[in-house]
């Protein structure tokens, strides 16, 4: 069985996957694993951003002077899932979309008739309607490269990768520790393993008010929806990474002075506390 | 679930269901020789193969081959074929099949050429053609024709063992840039100029020449016959009617890399033809661009080196990962700035850099593309610090950095005593003014202004705790600073910014070093190309007698006269030494020495406009009356070719056969034999093809060529002179594309950077008069007396009202802030290298590049921080106008939390799509394709300092309302009206008079 492993943090976002899957298949007729995909807006496999955190508050007394920034991008790439209990393969209603014995699931570019139907039942969305042949589109994991076995035998997408952030290969050979699915709540099972999806944090920085100095070495406690420590760095800084949506406390300690920030909550977005003062 | 169906009736096979039909492909084939997949042998032929890959399994495959004997063929085999001749064979596991009846077209053999980056940069890639088209452009695995052993990487460029035990090796393939991954869509472009053109209402002769209508009337085809033959009357007339020197030449930088076909990246075979033609020309001097900062201001601090950029040797990445301890980026982005020349490579460097423990400062306005990934939580694989400042503010912040390190004891004083001139007052040269020491004006002795933090606060933007963390870090950690481009080295004022940082690597120079992310890879036994079929004239070239610094050539045209001239320091030259700063040049020269004014303008690097200081401003110099003739020679009709009276048109690198020989490719250097791919798209030629026609009009063809006439002697002539032919011989590297190059021996000699001057001044003296870092130039002190905006100990200038004697209002500080009170950051754009690639639409589709507008136009994404759009009453998706009294850009508003608040960042190079671009109200000339260039100032980095500032200066940004965009459309109706498809942009079609065709 075929599979695909995505490490979200080795991923530096140059798009050279979701470009690569344009390269293979826009202009180029693979039938019968896929007719051309269209050049513009489609995207049988794509690249997601995840903008998280905000600039910090402006101060008071000077809104242009900003307190700490804590802003990152995770970038997430989408491919076809290739589900091992495909509901596109299950209501197509003329069996035009199938299993392969390796685990990629193929719509045949032959026999859809365009109905639609699996745009619906794909509950990711990785299926799209090409209007101008009249037939649904989506990934096939470069089937037919793996087929011939040349030039390469794996997805483009994962070729083209220069972090190797996308491995493809038989699944009883990739390391998948600590992976997971993506939207574990579509209740599938996928073929595609996560490492380091977002989740939320919450950053900010640890300062003394009275001295005008960061706090190193300050320790930070998190409670409430997730638990967690961690000591400020030379800036200042510390990051609760990796934290469910739901509602937290920080408190803050250091030589004898605290802080306390409650009632902090990650439900809509990651949260940038800015500066802490400890008094 | 369904039950898996009978797969021959699906179309699926596997691999080993191929059977090998009679007879069939051989090795090597299609236009320019390459490797071609399906490998097989044929009938009857002995075939000998090299490619060897590393096999997991063996394969056995049952081939019918030649009289129908069957052969077993496995890893390594012996092979009988045919009429019993004997062939040794060593196949890839995966290639195993051939073109036999009834093989679909999913199954037909491609040939594979490689090409190293198209528009300039290195890394390699592998484009695989079928049918004459490009099939696609792929990384090259380093293993596809060579073992581990026979690439001979260079020793201890590879698996480097960091600080903290971890071993980081080389990638097994090459890292291809996300650009060259898109250059199908370049090569194959709606835009791309197809034959020659002739602006319709152009003649040539010098009389009915309508330069007022460049850029608004259209263009015909015409022939190469035509063409030729006109630009080669024309150059002869003009010669004779003025002087050779009547003619410029705008050629440089950055085009395809090319060895045979080119130039300098193609550049500058118009040069070779005038300098034999007519014994010279009048040439467009290229500036610093990307660099102005460290050549108007570092060199006068540590001398030379590539462009001001320090001494610089590698190799870099295990460097710092066997020494660094924390990286400062301030305004670098080695996710998009280098990532358009080393490819992937640097992201990678970056990733490790992270798992060894290095600490990553991204200092920039915007949480740039290297700040958003390399930058984060501690606890995972990240280790970074966002901190962003105002744009052009750097200045300001690193003399709060520097008055922390004074005041706390944080710098190395025995250090600058030694080594230093001007720190302090002890060490000021004899005879100078002892106040104009850098410390005591950090401290404010003099001026009452103690450079606090809490000073640099409000200006900057960043709380005085930060800014005394970032201080105290800098000084406890081993640091390295990261550059290449841009930021506020492009800024007003830039040579501040530059000596100000470059002052704190001299406070910490025990345990710190410049690093400029040009030299990531040991030095190896280079090859070259061979040869240099054109290129620039150097600063002492004759042919440089008259030379327009090209920061200069829209003010000189529009200004310069023989009764009087306009003048700037400097050539400009990348290379030139500190000392041509002072020389003041003048165009033009005297008619006595040879000046002309200019009346033929050829370019083949067509992007003043989008690229350049003021484009607006060249968009009028391209139609200054004197000039009777614009000659444009160029791939695609995109900005400055929108002016040209005649254009000829150029390949792209993967029409022409080619070889390449440079390098840096991370652990190798490479050889190249670069196949031509296709043939040429319409009636393209390459750029020495296309001029070659131009030197047989005017009959010196064979001289242009060096007598060699065909391609094929070039490739011979290139390939014996670039240090490959004692590797390999023609043959074999035609068939396998590379070769890499050992390192050279003594390559573990280099030192890294000023090392040999840190241990002993006097053996590797700094190259300025007193041998040592000059905190006070005493040069800049005799050369420029009275000038306060670069001063000789660098400072934070803030400039102010032309009538108060300030040369650039562009801060928050003077009048104009009040009218535009956003500073602009107009970084190298991510989604193009420069103004190349603005028409793919697989960037264009990409919400950071471009934004749909309500009508339908893919607007070039202006980032705004929701506070600044909240103040402006903009929303996500707004078209925006960005402008100043140059005028009006236009931009779609992506807000977002990437960029700090009182910024609008906008990407430089967008394609232009001029609506209004001859208003005399020059506030009211407008561009609807983002080409931020077209306001930026006009005026140079500081009167003495001859660089560009093309971002940290003044604007306002606003929502451009429906019934302002509806006036427009009425008030000009043929901007409007121009062929437009949004994954494109502006198309071709829409500057063609069809009558014409």
């Amino acid at each position: 069985m075929k599979a695909f492993r995505i490490n979200v943090s080795r991923c530096n976002g140059c798009y050279n996957c979701q470009i690569a899957c344009k390269d293979e298949h826009c202009s180029n007729d693979w039938t019968p694993y896929a007719k051309p995909q269209p050049e513009w807006q489609v995207f049988w496999g794509k690249l997601e951003d995840h903008i998280r955190g905000s600039v910090g508050p402006g101060l008071p007394e000077d809104p242009v002077i900003r307190m700490s920034s804590h802003v990152k991008v995770d970038y997430v790439f989408v491919p076809c899932q290739h589900c091992v209990d495909a509901p596109c393969v299950e209501e197509c209603p003329v069996d035009a979309i199938y299993t392969r014995s390796d685990g990629l699931v193929i719509i045949d570019p032959i026999k859809c008739t365009g109905c639609q139907r699996c745009l619906i039942e794909c509950p990711y969305g990785k299926i799209y309607m090409n209007n101008a042949l009249n037939i649904a589109q989506k990934c096939t994991g470069c089937a037919h490269l793996i087929d011939r076995g040349w030039p390469i035998d794996i997805p483009r997408c994962a070729d083209n990768c220069p972090h190797e952030a996308i491995l493809f290969g038989d699944e009883s050979e990739l390391d998948l520790t600590g992976t997971e699915t993506l939207h574990p709540e579509f209740g599938v099972t996928t073929r595609v393993h996560y490492l380091d999806l977002p989740k939320r944090f919450i950053a900010g920085t640890v300062y003394d008010p009275v001295t005008k100095e960061v706090v190193e070495g300050a320790n930070c406690i998190l409670s409430g929806d997730g638990t967690g420590t961690e000591t400020t760095d030379g800036f200042g800084d510390f990051w609760f990474d990796k934290i469910a949506e739901g509602t937290f406390t920080v408190t803050i300690t250091s030589g004898g002075k605290s802080a306390t920030v409650s009632n902090i909550s990650t439900v809509e977005k990651d949260i940038n506390l800015g500066d802490v003062a400890l008094t | 679930m369904k039950e898996d169906k009978d797969k021959k009736e699906r179309g699926e096979v596997s691999r080993r269901d191929f059977l090998v039909g009679a007879g069939a492909v051989v090795v090597g084939g299609a236009i320019g020789a390459g490797i071609t997949y399906p490998l097989v042998s044929g009938d009857g032929e002995v075939v000998t193969t090299t490619s060897v890959k590393t096999v997991p399994t063996t394969v056995t495959t049952t081939k019918t081959v030649g009289d129908g004997a069957a052969v077993t063929v496995t890893d390594t085999v012996t092979t009988t074929v045919g009429a019993g001749e004997t062939v040794t064979k060593t196949v890839p596991t995966t290639v195993t099949t051939t073109v036999g009846e009834g093989v679909q077209p999913w199954q037909e053999p491609e040939t594979t050429v490689l090409k190293k980056h198209c528009s300039d940069g290195r890394t390699v890639a592998c484009i695989d053609v079928k049918n004459d088209k490009i099939v696609r452009i792929r990384p090259l695995h380093w293993d596809m024709h060579y073992t581990e052993a026979e690439l001979k990487p260079i020793a201890g460029a590879r698996a480097i063992t960091a600080q903290g035990g971890k071993t980081f090796d080389m990638p097994p393939k090459s890292l291809m840039s996300h650009y060259f991954a898109t250059y199908k869509k370049r090569v194959y472009s709606p835009n791309r100029i197809l034959y020659p053109l002739k602006r319709v209402d152009w003649e040539p002769g010098g009389v009915n020449v309508n330069p007022q209508n460049r850029g608004r009337s259209k263009y015909k085809r015409i022939s190469w016959d035509e063409a030729t033959t006109t630009i080669a009357n024309e150059i002869d007339r003009i010669t004779a009617k003025y002087t050779p020197w009547a003619i410029l030449c705008s050629m440089d930088i950055h085009g395809e890399p090319k060895t045979i076909h080119g130039g300098i990246n193609g550049h500058s075979c118009g040069m070779r033809l005038l300098r034999l033609y007519n014994d010279g020309y009048t040439q467009q001097q290229r500036n610093p661009d990307s660099w102005e900062g460290w050549y108007w201001g570092a060199k006068h601090f540590w001398g030379d080196g590539w462009i001001g950029q320090c001494k610089q040797v590698g190799p870099l990445y295990s460097d710092i990962l066997k020494n660094t301890e924390m990286v400062i980026l301030q305004g670098h982005d080695p996710e998009t700035q280098v990532c358009g020349y080393f490819g992937e490579f640097p992201s990678l460097c970056y990733f490790w850099f992270q798992e060894a423990g290095v600490k990553l400062v991204h200092i920039c306005p915007d949480l740039n593309y290297s700040a958003a990934c390399h930058c984060g939580a501690p606890s995972s694989t990240y280790n970074g610090k966002w901190i962003p400042p105002l744009p052009n503010t750097d200045g300001a912040l690193n003399l709060a950095i520097a008055y922390t390190m004074i005041t706390e004891g944080w710098y190395d004083q025995e250090y600058l005593d030694t080594h230093a001139v001007g720190f302090d007052a002890s060490t000021m040269p004899a005879g100078s003014d002892p106040t104009e020491n850098f410390k005591d004006y950090v401290l404010g002795t003099y001026d009452n202004i103690p450079k606090t933090p809490a000073w640099a606060a409000p200006i900057c933007g960043i709380t005085e705790w930060t800014i005394k963390a970032l201080a105290k870090q800098w000084h406890l950690k081993r640091t390295s600073t990261a550059h290449r481009e841009g930021g506020p080295m492009r800024g007003p004022y830039s040579h501040e910014n530059a000596r100000l940082e470059a002052y704190i690597m001299g406070m910490q120079a025990p345990h710190n070093s410049p690093r400029w992310e040009k030299n990531f890879s040991a030095r190896s036994a280079q090859f070259s190309g061979g040869f240099a079929f054109a290129g620039w004239a150097g600063a002492e070239d004759p042919q440089m007698r008259q030379h327009i610094a090209k920061n200069m050539v829209h003010v000189a045209i529009l200004n310069g006269t023989m009764e009087n001239p306009v003048s700037w320091m400097g050539t400009t030259l990348l290379m030139a030494p500190v000392e041509d700063q002072f020389q003041r040049y003048y165009y033009p020269i005297p008619a006595e020495e040879g000046g002309s004014e200019i009346h033929m303008w050829w370019t083949d690097a067509p992007c003043l406009t989008t690229c350049w200081n003021g484009g607006f401003t060249y968009v009028e110099a391209f139609r200054a009356p004197q000039i009777e003739f614009i000659l444009g020679q160029h791939i695609w009709l995109e900005n400055d070719m929108l002016y040209a009276d005649i254009i000829i048109p150029v390949n792209t690198k993967v029409e022409e056969e080619d070889i390449q020989g440079y390098g840096d490719e991370f652990a190798y250097g490479l050889f190249l034999y670069e196949g031509q791919a296709i043939p040429p798209v319409g009636e393209s030629k390459s750029d020495m093809q296309g001029v070659a026609e131009i030197a047989d009009k005017l009959g010196v063809k064979s001289e242009f060529m060096d007598g060699r006439l065909t391609v094929a002697e070039w490739v011979q002539y290139g390939f014996n002179n670039s240090g490959a032919q004692d590797l390999i011989t023609l043959d074999e590297i035609k068939q396998k594309g590379y070769i890499t190059s050992p390192a050279a021996d003594d390559w573990q000699q280099d030192k890294a950077g000023l090392i040999d001057f840190y241990n002993d001044p006097d053996s590797d003296p700094i190259g300025l008069p007193s041998g040592k870092l000059e905190y006070y130039s005493e040069r800049l002190k005799e050369h420029f007396p009275n000038d306060k905006e670069r001063n000789p100990t660098a400072k934070w200038v803030v400039g102010g009202p032309e009538s108060e004697g300030w040369y650039h209002d562009e801060s928050l500080y003077g009048e104009r802030c009040k009218e535009y009170p956003i500073l602009t950051v107009c970084n190298h754009p991510r989604w193009r290298f420069h103004a190349q690639f603005d028409d793919v639409p697989w960037f264009r589709e990409i919400d950071q590049a471009r934004i749909m507008g309500y009508d339908g136009y893919m607007y070039e994404s202006i980032w705004i921080h929701p506070e600044t759009a909240a103040e402006k009453g903009i929303e996500y998706g707004d078209i925006v106008k960005m402008h100043n009294e140059r005028g009006i850009v236009l931009g779609g508003a992506y807000v977002t939390e990437r960029v700090r608040p009182g910024v609008a960042r906008q990407d430089h190079g967008a394609r232009l799509d001029p609506i209004n671009d001859w208003a005399t109200d020059e506030s009211q000339r407008i561009d609807r394709g983002g080409a931020n260039n077209m306001i930026c100032p006009v005026r140079v980095s500081s009167p003495n300092a001859t660089g560009m500032v093309t971002g940290g200066y003044l604007v306002e940004i606003e929502k451009l309302e429906p019934n302002e965009l509806e006036q427009w459309r009425k008030t000009y109706p043929d901007a409007f009206a121009r062929d437009y498809d949004p994954a494109y942009g502006p198309l071709f079609t829409g500057w063609i008079d069809e009558g014409g065709e």
